[in-house]
């Protein structure tokens, strides 16, 4: 009889033991730092939400507190295994995700919410398979076009099965629906097909194939439009639709340069809507002003480098794809995110990494950030 | 390096690029947020974040003299909704119980709901109860205020006068209005923030103050004659069809107004029933100005009062008009002329004074000029400068044509004759005390100028009385049983306000008078707007002010000075038929009489002799003159040191002189001290004592 650690080890290769010292601080210490702001935002944002819906001001923070020791215990995994232990990982990942993603159906098991089907219940806990389906997406992806990068010039044999395995993804998710998440998906599709060297003019067309999908599908659903038009003119419906991004920018304009300080907030009494998850930005922005807002842009920014470095330094094609994939997962979905906040992009009901309420989100972000930190520890990128 | 890899370099350099320049395209977009639109983002938060609650204030209330309260507050609860919460959070058929604990409708509730505003009244000034229902059935986004709500315990008594608040405690009219700054109290305004869902957050050290409650005002008027005034009028103005009414009770000597009464037909507006016609008003006064024209002219020495003036036997020309009188007189006196009221001799009279000195007089009375009176709105009247009095003017002034006053400036220019000669200030606020009962606001009498010398006044009282008691006089109606009344009818054409032309059919009808006249402690206008032709002012007018004065007197418990049984009465003769009450009436009131009434006690001395009038004061010795049908002259000021003839004597054709110094006002004093004991004290329970033997004997009788 092997013991379990024996079977881990065969699968996974070994543990390599890393003790944190050796992990690269350019990547953890934003990441520290975001999630700790995060902490602080939830711990504001959620007093009065907590108290009106359960009674105690410190549910939220309290949970959020789990859900970050979930996310350090998966970094922590993460962050010991080799680049074998990694790739051994694609198949159960995308496996788990296609099964909570179609599990979401059977009833009893998916949750529907503000009228979609997002979130599965795992006995106590909620989980949002999107997010851990884009997670696995990036594995696969990687695994996929780190294999098939001497085909790339030609669209059948480079992105064709990318696009293919990739579509029956984005529908489900797309199904829930959570148009969000379809659009981070199809934005991660592109950036690892971009990198793995995909030709500018097949990713042009299938660009704008995917643009017209998407146009479709905003116009089949009248919510979207109106959101759109909101996001067009959010004044014209400052009580209706346009609402959010009111706030937001009253929440974001309040702020001024410096902010009113931790704590003293007003938007999130309930002006803002989702001012713990979604818009927690805009908090930032109000309580920590126009400085807090750029600190938080520049923590995303070291991410972006640091991860971006390691990808390029990466001489493993599935290594650096999958480095790729993980930094532009962070740093797309910050950025989609806070366009939404400022009102760049139509609202998305994407939340914002490290810093927003949520626990499947956390623990995804803090796996993405796991996994780079294992990249990160490879000879070749030191 | 092979292809690939270098491929992968590149394209990676570029995407870290991209994402870089989107991160700035953010910090850019950001910056130009904040720096752009901060300000009006900031002003726009701050209005949104931030709420007041104002703690009302309880108006302070109003009462009458006597502490009868005519206005008060009571707390109400005022229930709202926050609509945005509260469509949110029920359904139509939720709601529905809402409606009906509120009494109204649930068609009115949606459509109250419906309003699109953050903040909406369901239903203000609910008694608590009511309210509570309301609040019990827990429904998000409706909520309840304490409000205070103003009442008035006596209806709609005096309202023209006390006035009207409005929903949000704000003085709207009348009293309520003059004196809103007092009676409404200060509220406090707290300013917080909230949450988007309407809760406040008192996070910031508030220094809590507790609004303070309005002044408790009490006012001149008397409920009790207020009352009288207005039901007596009421039931005139239904009899005459007169389309208002309205009467000024007003204490001569200090000003004090004690009714004020303005009365619309039935069936006029509310704005019409609140009007305040004896202030706001002015109306011709037609021949009540005949006592202020005969005033005038004996103070500027223009007539005496035997002097004899022809009235042409009811025409007289003047210019090319032809004034009328309503039946022809010969030659008339100037009791005669007031008593009869002939315009022709009051012609003659405005003419022979002037149009100069007639309308210096009419100033000196107040009139053309507001009384101040603490009533808002109140009218100057109509008296135009004597440089445009064409000769007709001059004589029709002296009937009181082309002249305006209001009510309230006519009762102020009588008062100045019942008093004695001086002009006050009419007023109707008292005092006004705060919340801890310090007084915020004494009101005294104000006396603004002599008018008249003293005797002139006491000759006007005499001739004025002849109206009421003349063989002659147009305000026999008026008569009060056990006092004497002094006074005058008016009635007036009424001026069409479009045209200017007077209305052939249409009159004002008036009595103005005083009473006691010996003593006077009320004058009395009652005059009654748009009467149809033949409602002449004494047949109309006089009975109201009798039957108002005889209601006020006995209400202010004023001891009568004419006693309905005659002097002889009193002596003990024996065998004369008079009923049993007088008789023992008689037998109870003899000795106090005799120790203390001063006229009466000189009446009884004097028998049909000259009376003593020594050592009374001007106004006494008037009035025991006036009872013993004795003309006076008077020299000197004060009380009455020497007369002539002497007490006792036989009279002569000619009038009593007497002669006054100050000297002896301490003895006076004491006088007067026991007098008013007499008037309070003694004089009831006699009364009372009398009735009681009376229905012993009746019994025993039995």
């Amino acid at each position: 009889m092997r013991s379990a650690g024996e079977y881990f080890r065969s699968w996974f290769g070994r543990f390599e033991a890393v003790a944190w010292p050796q992990l690269d601080p350019w990547l953890y210490l934003p990441a520290a730092t975001l999630a700790v702001l995060g902490l602080l935002m939830v711990l504001n944002t959620t007093y009065f939400l907590g108290l009106e819906k359960t009674g105690d001001a410190f549910h939220f923070f309290k949970l959020q507190l789990c859900h970050i020791a979930a996310g350090l215990a998966v970094l922590a995994l993460l962050s010991q295994l080799s680049l074998r232990g990694l790739r051994r990982l694609v198949a159960p990942l995308m496996v788990v995700a296609l099964v909570m993603l179609v599990a979401l159906w059977i009833p009893g098991l998916g949750v529907v919410r503000g009228g979609a089907r997002r979130w599965l219940r795992l006995g106590p806990l909620l989980a949002e398979p999107s997010e851990l389906a884009k997670f696995a997406m990036v594995f696969f992806l990687a695994d996929l076009l780190s294999r098939r990068q001497e085909r790339m010039n030609a669209f059948a044999t480079g992105p064709l099965p990318a696009f293919i395995a990739v579509g029956p993804l984005a529908l489900l998710i797309l199904k829930q629906p959570d148009f969000g998440n379809t659009v981070m998906v199809v934005m991660l599709l592109f950036a690892m097909l971009f990198a793995a060297g995909a030709r500018l003019k097949h990713l042009g067309a299938a660009g704008g194939g995917a643009l017209a999908v998407l146009a479709l599908q905003a116009v089949a659903k009248p919510y979207r439009i109106r959101r759109l038009s909101a996001f067009l003119d959010p004044w014209q419906a400052a009580r209706g639709a346009g609402f959010q991004l009111i706030q937001s920018f009253i929440a974001l304009g309040a702020g001024g340069g410096w902010g009113v300080g931790l704590g003293a907030g007003r938007q999130k009494m309930f002006y803002l809507p989702q001012a713990h998850t979604d818009f927690v930005f805009a908090v930032v922005g109000e309580e920590f002003g126009l400085l807090g807002a750029i600190i938080v842009l520049a923590l995303f920014g070291a991410i972006l480098m640091r991860g971006m470095r390691v990808a390029h330094e990466e001489p493993d094609p599935f290594a650096s794809l999958l480095a790729v994939g993980l930094t532009a997962l962070l740093t797309l979905q910050a950025l989609v995110n806070m366009a939404v906040v400022i009102g760049l992009v139509p609202t998305k009901g994407l939340p914002l990494p490290f810093l927003s309420y949520g626990g499947t989100a956390m623990v995804m972000a803090m796996a993405a950030l796991g996994t780079l930190l294992a990249l990160a520890r490879r000879p070749a990128v030191r | 390096m092979n292809e690939p890899f270098r491929r992968r370099r590149v394209r990676i350099g570029a995407l870290t690029i991209v994402l870089a320049a989107l991160f700035a395209l953010i910090a850019l977009r950001l910056a130009a947020l904040v720096v752009f639109d901060g300000p009006r983002l900031t002003a726009l938060a701050r209005m949104e974040h931030t709420g007041e609650v104002a703690l009302a204030a309880p108006r302070g209330p109003l009462s009458d003299r006597n502490g009868e309260p005519l206005a008060l507050s009571a707390e109400t609860r005022s229930v709202y909704a926050r609509p945005p919460q509260l469509l949110a959070a029920s359904t139509p058929q939720e709601r529905a119980p809402l409606a009906a604990a509120l009494g109204i409708t649930p068609s009115a509730l949606e459509a109250k709901l419906h309003r699109r505003a953050p903040f909406v009244w369901l239903r203000r000034h609910l008694p608590p109860a009511r309210a509570q229902a309301a609040e019990a059935l827990g429904l998000d986004g409706v909520g309840a205020l304490n409000e205070y709500k103003r009442f008035y315990p006596e209806g709609t008594l005096a309202a023209p006068v006390v006035g009207l608040a409005g929903m949000d405690g704000q003085g709207l009219s009348g009293l309520e209005l003059q004196y809103d700054r007092l009676i409404r109290g200060e509220p406090v305004v707290l300013r917080f923030y909230h949450d988007a869902l309407g809760h406040p957050i008192f996070d910031s050290p508030l220094a809590l103050k507790t609004p303070e409650a309005g002044a408790r005002v009490v006012l001149t008027l008397d409920a009790r004659i207020q009352a009288l005034a207005e039901n007596d009028l009421a039931a005139e103005v239904r009899k005459s069809g007169a389309r208002r009414g309205a009467a000024v009770v007003l204490d001569p000597f200090s000003g004090q107004v004690l009714a004020l009464a303005n009365i619309a037909a039935d069936g006029a507006s509310i704005g019409e029933r609140l009007h305040d016609t004896a202030v706001q008003d002015a109306f011709e006064p037609g021949s009540t100005m005949k006592g202020l024209l005969a005033s005038i002219a004996l103070q500027d020495g223009a007539i005496t009062p035997p002097q004899r003036i022809y009235c042409e036997d009811g025409a007289y020309t003047v210019g090319r008009r032809v004034i009328h009188d309503d039946s022809p007189h010969g030659w008339l006196d100037l009791g005669g002329i007031i008593e009869v009221s002939s315009n022709i001799g009051a012609s003659k009279i405005a003419l022979k004074l002037g149009a100069k000195r007639f309308y210096d007089g009419l100033r000196a009375f107040g009139l053309g000029a507001r009384t101040g009176i603490d009533l808002p709105g109140e009218a100057r009247g109509i008296l135009r400068k004597p440089s445009a009095w064409r000769e007709i003017d001059l004589a029709n002034h002296g009937f009181g044509q082309g002249v305006a006053v209001t009510p309230i400036q006519l009762a102020a220019a009588y008062a100045a004759i019942a008093n004695g000669g001086y002009l006050v200030r009419p007023y109707v606020v008292k005092a006004a005390y705060d919340a801890a009962g310090r007084p915020l606001l004494t009101h005294t009498p104000e006396v603004l100028h002599r008018v008249i010398a003293p005797g002139i006044a006491h000759t006007m009282n005499r001739l004025l009385q002849g109206v009421v008691n003349g063989p002659d006089g147009t305000g026999r109606l008026a008569r009060v049983s056990d006092f004497v009344v002094a006074g005058k009818t008016g009635t007036a054409q009424m001026v069409n306000p479009t045209t200017g032309a007077y209305y052939q059919s249409r009159l004002v009808a008036s009595f103005i008078g005083f009473l006691p006249a010996g003593d006077p402690r009320l004058v009395i206008l009652v005059v009654l707007y748009d009467v149809a032709h033949g409602h002449f002012g004494g047949l109309t007018a006089a009975p109201v002010f009798s039957d108002i004065a005889s209601g006020a007197l006995s209400d202010l418990n004023v001891a009568s000075t004419a006693p309905h049984y005659d002097a002889a009465s009193l002596l003990p003769t024996a065998g004369a038929a008079r009923d049993d009450s007088a008789e023992e009436l008689a037998d109870q009131l003899a000795p106090a009489v005799l120790s203390g009434d001063d006229t009466t006690a000189a009446a009884l001395t004097g028998g049909d002799g000259v009376p003593d009038f020594s050592g009374l004061s001007l106004r006494r010795a008037f009035a025991l003159a006036r009872r013993r049908h004795f003309d006076l002259e008077v020299e000197g000021d004060g009380y009455v040191v020497a007369q002539r003839p002497a007490p006792g004597a036989v009279p002569g054709a000619g009038p009593v002189t007497l002669r006054l110094a100050p000297a002896v006002a301490e003895a006076e004093k004491a006088g007067a001290l026991k007098t008013a004991s007499m008037h309070g004290i003694l004089a009831a329970p006699a009364n009372r004592i009398a009735r009681a033997r009376h229905q012993a004997r009746r019994r025993s009788r039995r």
